[in-house]
């Protein structure tokens, strides 16, 4: 499928990115969806260039052994590096040179979630980001398997504590209800006997391993979807690959990741479900059907998804490439415009669509605009007033002799003479619904369109 | 005029209120004392309904809970059957003066124990899921000019797609931070685009209304207690002695998912509850307006009779529901649930539905049906 002109490129990005690259989607014109898509996946054995900066496991492990003075310290070091932890997500979301396999990272923590308000150990999370981080556009199947042994979720969904003796039902119940087949596909008695396959499947936390404890399995003979056999977690979750329902129900979630938050098509969500399934669970698989679909490119679609706290705010940094590096603000005001990575609300994670937008928090987005620019204070101020001479400059020539960075392809068409039509194509997804007067100031005009309700869409 | 008059001379919708602010802003302004308000206290995770109001003199309680239960010496004892977590001490005056009534046996979300379901079911009072259900308070005033506020970012009862509710953690940094937002339209259909638009509309008009209504009021006698909680009551608090005319606000007290070390994580909690519902009344009992409040609290599920492993609970089904005010019949509604006659999971079956407590609301309190008399009358 062809790119062929560059709102085409612009909704591709907007949907898959973070933040819409102007000089990028006018490369992409005349590739194909698929060629683009190849370059916005990091190549095999691509790896990260730094990892956050975390107290060793072996200093923090004597907590399991120590007095509650030390517990105390430990857990308030723990907290500490939990912020730790967030800045260098934020600063690999605003860095990365693959923003798609960060949004898949995102998209896999808002869907296998754990928090740090229940796990107390950053270090634990992080090995679950970087288990995440490795199948976000790889293999669903492999991730399903991995994170049911990952030290994280066993704490956060209480597998740590689930024996024959005593079945804790908490990683069975969501297994069902929110990472596999969806509410309404399973009985009461179904969550009993996966709470059972899985009994054994603990922790142990001064290793911060997985830990099968055979004592604690319990070995009899289980009922589950219509199959009764001797089944343990790794059975279950073989069964549950072979449902339609989960590939169905991975299809429906990434529907309102890509397409829409109304309900989903079902016809072409079974259509999704096969080519998902079809391929062995493979991500890129079911991305690459849903991009070179009718409903994605569907006119209708643009535009019709609210951005995510993270889109938002990320977004805005990574269009206007400022050299921004206060990951502690970005984190707080992340936090007050209701995402604060590493600590989704509950197991059902962030909910998105409209909620993102309440009173307070539309109130904050449009404050954090001028904030995340002005925190960075001169530079920002000077790029725009070098923004504005030049502009001034540019009337005698017709091109730009200073601008650098965003600007750089957009600034003839930003002379306050002519309109803003270009930088208004580039930041929104639709018409703007308070159209800039091209009479203002460019930082003006700048601000009208940032603080334009659309920008709020991608 | 009363309250039913001002209900029915609001036929205008929602929507042409937002294009006359003037008029809006007079049809939040109320007599005096005809007020009548309901704070909805969500208690998030699944309160265990036993060790609140605890069966102290049933013995299988005590064999189901050998260290979950509490000592049958510390119990506040309501009944010879019955009495209070220790913990709730600051209720047992509102206790004494007639104003509590505990409904026992509460539930009705057909044996669904999932937290979102559970919720879901107890905000919308709908059995079938979906995702554009109304809350139920929002069912009950679809013209209102401002059906409910939440301090809270989540509505849940108050949720309405065309209903006019507002969703802020602080009403003095809500006014003094949306200055500069202005109502815009557009004729585009796109819904996400229409939900900021509204949104944004309704912080315009919202704003400034608020503000007028914030500027005196008096000070909370008795402070509230620090933290997110005390914080909320206390922005009610001030929103209800402005004098504005809502009828419904919607609070959280999270963390009663207690799978683990329950005894230690209840107690606080329901510490909590207690001190901020007591503080609230005294607050409001000193400004005249506690004549003018019900407060009631729910949460998606009671928890297990059984205890785990983890010396903790798991997630359960009846449990029960404190409501309390000015004008509210003190004492006990529904049945105690047997301890011995389970359903399939081993959780107490529920006698009362919470719909029938929502009914009484609805028409004993806010007169939108007949009033309705017999054994859950609790106001």
């Amino acid at each position: 499928m062809l790119i062929n002109d560059y709102a085409t490129a612009r909704h591709l990005a907007a949907r898959l990115e973070l933040g819409v690259n102007h000089d990028l989607c006018k490369q992409r014109i005349g590739q194909t969806v698929e060629q683009v898509f190849q370059t916005m996946c990091p190549p095999a054995g691509y790896q990260l260039a730094t990892t956050p900066v975390l107290a060793d496991w072996e200093s923090m492990k004597v907590y399991y052994t120590s007095p509650l003075s030390i517990k105390i310290e430990l857990n308030k070091q723990a907290r500490q590096e939990g912020n730790t932890l967030t800045n260098w997500w934020l600063e690999q979301l605003h860095q990365t040179n693959y923003p798609l396999w960060e949004r898949m990272v995102l998209f896999w923590h808002n869907h296998f979630t754990s928090s740090l308000e229940k796990v107390l150990w950053p270090q634990w999370m992080f090995k679950q980001h970087q288990l995440i981080r490795k199948h976000a556009l790889g293999n669903f199947a492999e991730l399903l398997q991995a994170i049911a042994k990952d030290p994280a979720m066993l704490s956060y969904l209480d597998g740590a504590k689930n024996t024959a003796a005593s079945p804790n039902e908490n990683f069975a119940r969501e297994l069902l209800e929110l990472f596999t087949l969806g509410v309404g596909h399973y009985t009461e008695a179904d969550i009993i006997n996966v709470a059972k396959a899985f009994s054994g499947w603990n922790l142990d936390s001064p290793k911060g391993e997985f830990l099968f404890q055979a004592k604690h399995h319990d070995n009899s003979t289980k009922q589950f979807l219509g199959r009764s056999g001797n089944f343990d977690g790794a059975d279950i979750i073989k069964i549950l690959l072979a449902q339609d329902r989960t590939a169905e129900h991975i299809a429906e979630k990434f529907w309102k990741e890509f397409i829409n938050t109304q309900q989903p098509d079902p016809t072409i969500i079974k259509e999704w479900a096969a080519v998902f399934r079809n391929s062995g669970y493979e991500i890129k698989a079911l991305l690459l059907k849903i991009i070179t679909s009718t409903v994605f490119w569907d006119i209708a679609q643009r535009g019709s998804l609210i951005k995510s706290p993270i889109e938002f705010t990320v977004g805005l940094l990574r269009e206007l490439q400022l050299p921004f590096e206060e990951y502690d603000a970005l984190r707080v005001a992340n936090q007050q415009l209701g995402q604060d990575l590493f600590r989704p609300p509950d197991v059902k994670g962030w909910r998105g669509g409209n909620e993102w937008i309440t009173n307070m928090r539309l109130i904050r987005r449009y404050d954090v605009i001028p904030k995340l620019l002005a925190e960075h204070g001169k530079e920002v101020q000077s790029v725009v007033s070098q923004l504005v001479t030049t502009t001034k400059a540019t009337t005698s020539t017709g091109i730009p002799s200073k601008a650098g960075g965003f600007f750089r392809n957009i600034l003839p068409q930003l002379s306050c003479s002519t309109n803003p039509s270009a930088l208004i194509a580039w930041l929104l997804p639709l018409n703007p619904v308070a159209a800039p007067n091209c009479n203002q100031t460019v930082d003006n005009i700048l601000t009208t369109v940032l603080k334009d309700p659309t920008y709020q869409l991608r | 005029m009363n309250r039913r008059d001002f209900l029915k001379g609001l036929s205008l919708t929602t929507l042409s209120f937002l294009a006359a602010p003037k008029l809006w802003a007079n049809a939040l302004s109320t007599t005096a004392g005809n007020r009548r308000i309901v704070v909805m206290i969500e208690l998030k995770g699944g309160n265990d309904g036993l060790n609140t109001l605890i069966p102290y003199a049933d013995p299988a309680y005590y064999a189901a809970r050998p260290s979950l239960a509490l000592e049958r010496s510390s119990v506040l004892a309501l009944s010879a059957k019955t009495g209070m977590h220790p913990a709730l001490q600051p209720l047992m005056s509102v206790w004494n003066e007639g104003q509590l009534a505990w409904v026992q046996g509460v539930g009705g979300t057909e044996g669904n124990r999932s937290h979102f379901e559970s919720i879901e079911i107890w905000d919308t009072a709908q059995a079938d899921l979906r995702a554009d259900n109304e809350g139920w308070i929002a069912q009950a005033f679809p013209q209102h000019p401002l059906a409910g506020i939440a301090i809270d970012t989540n509505l849940g009862p108050l949720y309405g797609a065309n209903v006019s509710n507002l969703s802020i953690s602080d009403p003095n940094n809500f006014t003094a931070s949306s200055a500069n937002i202005a109502t815009l339209k557009s004729n585009s259909n796109n819904p996400s685009l229409q939900h900021i638009l509204s949104v944004q509309s309704q912080i315009d008009m919202l704003s400034s209304t608020l503000a007028e209504y914030l500027k005196d009021i008096p000070a909370a006698k008795e402070a509230f207690a620090s933290g997110n909680f005390g914080r909320a009551l206390n922005s009610t608090y001030r929103l209800i002695a402005s004098g504005l005319n809502v009828p419904a606000y919607k609070i959280t007290l999270g963390n009663f998912d207690t799978h683990t070390n329950h005894l230690s994580r209840h107690k606080p909690l329901l510490q909590s509850l207690a001190q901020g519902i007591a503080s609230l009344r005294k607050n409001l009992q000193h400004i005249g307006m506690w004549d003018e409040v019900v407060v009631v609290t729910y949460s998606e599920f009671g928890r297990r009779l059984k205890q785990n492993a983890n010396k903790g609970t798991d997630h359960g089904a009846a449990s029960v529901q404190l409501v309390t005010g000015g004008k509210v019949k003190g004492g006990f509604y529904g049945e105690y649930p047997s301890l011995t006659h389970l359903d399939e999971r081993g959780d107490l079956i529920y006698n009362t539905d919470f719909r029938e407590i929502y009914s009484i609301i609805r028409n004993n309190w806010w007169n939108l049906g007949e009033k309705q008399t017999g054994k859950l009358a609790l106001i």
